[in-house]
């Protein structure tokens, strides 16, 4: 037998890919660190890998795909409840907005600086009144009657049209149209998307859901970064819970505030899509503050007058197009200030009535 | 005739998926027609006709479903022919999880729901493993955050497959199936071509109709969780 250079061997490739041993961890694969990789491949029998639901060609495949293939960095194994010891250190952990974080293929989400929507059209077939560009780091709101498409434009920019659907919109990405390579790495990455039906459903603690969320991103999950969504979700709700608090007993509120925390602190997604959230009882003012100083792009999507004029700029849509897209006026500003006295003095009197307060003599 | 296989736990979304895509694929003048699969009960007829959408149901009943799906194949395909479809979609059920109906050469589809948990995409086995394209369903109703680990998972179970977000109940998402689908080629012959994943090994007098538990070993090629030497391992 040839004699064995200690670079061939499995121990050497696991300590170099911890991709590897999540792989072979994951399919429960036996192996002694000692062996070469061939050794380990001709050793599992086939009634095991038929087992497992595999075969080998698959198997070598996966090991390729883990391990060397160049430009198919490997990935992190499963993610479980907890972080996995097999995640790459990304550098410092916390605000990861520059899309450091080891993605789901490796590969950083784009460096976003401009995002447009061009030669669209009405249910009519008329073509839309503007043109909608949107800048890295601007907050904007959609509004519009019920049916007049804001859910397609949304829906249009989270799977990057190419004049495919209805609208015939296209969405050009820092001034180009992105070519069929880059819309399927895009896919499933440029968006996060929160729709009003969402909810928790992991039986987990928020601290170990935060990790989960901060291990799959490749973050190494850091006691300070939990803190921090924490304390954020905190601030937008009213009511404080813990990290030892399970996600699932979350109220409709602060589910709300640890899903936007969350987005802001781990997702790595460049674009930030709404959907109606005003009937959560968050902190409106909070959100609108927090997510202006996440370097994204944001669209709202609302009915709320206070939440509408909180944004510099809104999109009308009309028919199913955009009829218009305007900038906040003085006059605006002003009535927004009176209103949000309103919204305050509604929320004191709920505090105040859910502690059991009342006003005036009975 | 485009031929598509589709594959997926119980009420994952196959259904609602399929009638929004094949919307969208008649609108664009491709006849979709599709033969649904299950072991037992299944009133997907009722909503394929509803939709206006060429169907056939099969029920395996006593037979183990993928071995009835292999042996009928054939004919749905003689029968997508006959009604002069431009494509054909078969849907199966998860059944026991253990095999896929995914065919070598034609375009396999696997739809996994959200709601599975984070571990499912790991256990859903041959059946996502083997898929071209994975469709993941009601996103609409878990965190931003949740998907986003599910979506992850899925991409370490299936590295190659392409994967679309699609939601059930608004077709939100079906024009990137429908488009995928519409980039697939004919297939002209199925009789000769190889299922993507072998069936499992069982035969023995259970599968003859024996009902009674009894530690005296049943008769045939079956292996035993405790059996000396023997084993899952
Ligand atoms: N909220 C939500 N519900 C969905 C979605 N997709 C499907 N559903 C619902 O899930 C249920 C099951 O959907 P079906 O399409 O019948 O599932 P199936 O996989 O065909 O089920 P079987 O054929 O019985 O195995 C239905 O009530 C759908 O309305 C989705 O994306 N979001
Ligand atoms: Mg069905």
């Amino acid at each position: 037998m040839r004699k064995k250079d200690s670079g061939d061997r499995l121990q050497h490739f696991i300590w170099k890919y911890p991709e590897l041993r999540a792989l072979l961890e994951a399919y429960q694969i036996p192996y002694v660190p000692e062996m070469t990789m061939t050794e380990m491949l001709t050793a599992v029998p086939d009634k095991w890998l038929r087992d497992k639901g595999l075969d080998r060609r698959t198997l070598v495949k996966l090991i390729k795909e883990a391990a060397w293939e160049d430009g198919l960095p490997g990935e992190p194994g499963f993610c479980p409840a907890e972080e996995t010891g097999g995640t790459r250190q990304t550098g410092p952990a916390g605000l990861s907005h520059s899309g450091k974080g080891n993605d789901q293929d490796g590969e950083a989400a784009p460096d976003l600086k401009e995002l447009a929507v061009r030669e669209g059209t009405d249910k009519s077939g008329n073509p839309e009144g503007a043109e909608l560009i949107l800048k890295k780091g601007d907050v904007i709101c959609v509004t519009g009657t019920t049916g007049s498409g804001k859910t397609r434009l949304l829906e249009d920019i989270e799977y990057l049209a190419s004049g495919d659907t209805p609208s015939k919109r296209k969405i050009y990405i820092n001034g180009k149209l992105p070519d069929q390579n880059m819309r399927d790495k895009l896919e499933n990455r440029m968006c996060a998307y929160l729709a009003q039906s969402m909810n928790f459903v992991m039986e987990l603690s928020c601290e170990a859901f935060i990790r989960m969320h901060a291990a799959c991103r490749g973050i190494q999950g850091s006691g300070v970064l939990t803190e921090q969504v924490i304390d954020c979700a905190n601030q937008l709700a009213g009511e404080a819970f813990t990290g030892e608090t399970m996600i699932t007993q979350l109220s409709g509120g602060q589910s709300r505030a640890l899903m936007i925390a969350d987005l802001v602190y781990i997702s790595a997604a460049p674009v930030v899509l709404i959907d109606e959230p005003e009937n959560a009882g968050i902190d409106k003012h909070a959100v609108i503050d927090l997510l202006s100083g996440s370097g994204r792009i944001v669209l709202i999507s609302t009915h709320d007058p206070v939440l509408a004029l909180s944004c510099p700029r809104r999109i009308v849509l009309k028919n199913g197009g955009i009829s218009g897209i305007l900038d906040r006026t003085e006059e605006e500003i002003e009535l927004l200030a009176r209103l949000r006295k309103y919204d305050d003095e509604v929320n004191d009197v709920r505090v105040m009535l859910r502690s059991g307060g009342r006003i005036g003599k009975p | 005739m485009k031929m598509l296989t589709f594959a997926g736990a119980h009420a994952c979304g196959k259904t609602s998926v399929i009638i929004k895509t094949a919307a969208i694929l008649n609108e664009t003048g491709l006849k979709t027609g599709v033969m649904k699969l299950d072991c037992i009960f299944s009133d997907d007829d009722s909503l394929y006709r509803a939709a206006g959408i060429t169907n056939i149901k099969m029920i395996s009943g006593n037979v183990c479903p993928d071995h009835f799906f292999a042996v009928s194949v054939p004919q749905v395909f003689e029968w997508g022919l006959e009604n002069r479809l431009d494509v054909l979609i078969t849907e199966s059920a998860g059944l026991c999880g253990r095999c896929a109906p995914h065919i070598r050469d034609i375009p396999a589809v696997c739809v996994i729901d959200c709601l599975a948990g984070i571990s499912a995409p790991a256990k859903t086995g041959p059946m996502l493993r083997y898929a071209d394209h994975i469709i993941i369903t009601k996103a609409d109703l878990v965190s931003p955050a949740e998907r986003e680990v599910f979506l992850h998972n899925v991409r370490i179970a299936n590295t190659r497959a392409r994967i679309s977000l699609i939601n059930g109940l608004t077709g939100q998402g079906a024009y990137r199936l429908a488009a995928y689908i519409r980039q697939q080629g004919e297939t002209e012959e199925i009789r000769g071509k190889y299922l993507r994943f072998t069936m499992p090994s069982a035969e023995c007098s259970y599968c003859a109709g024996q009902t009674v538990i009894d530690d005296a070993p049943a008769a045939g090629r079956i292996k035993y969780a405790w059996a000396a030497g023997g084993g899952t391992g």
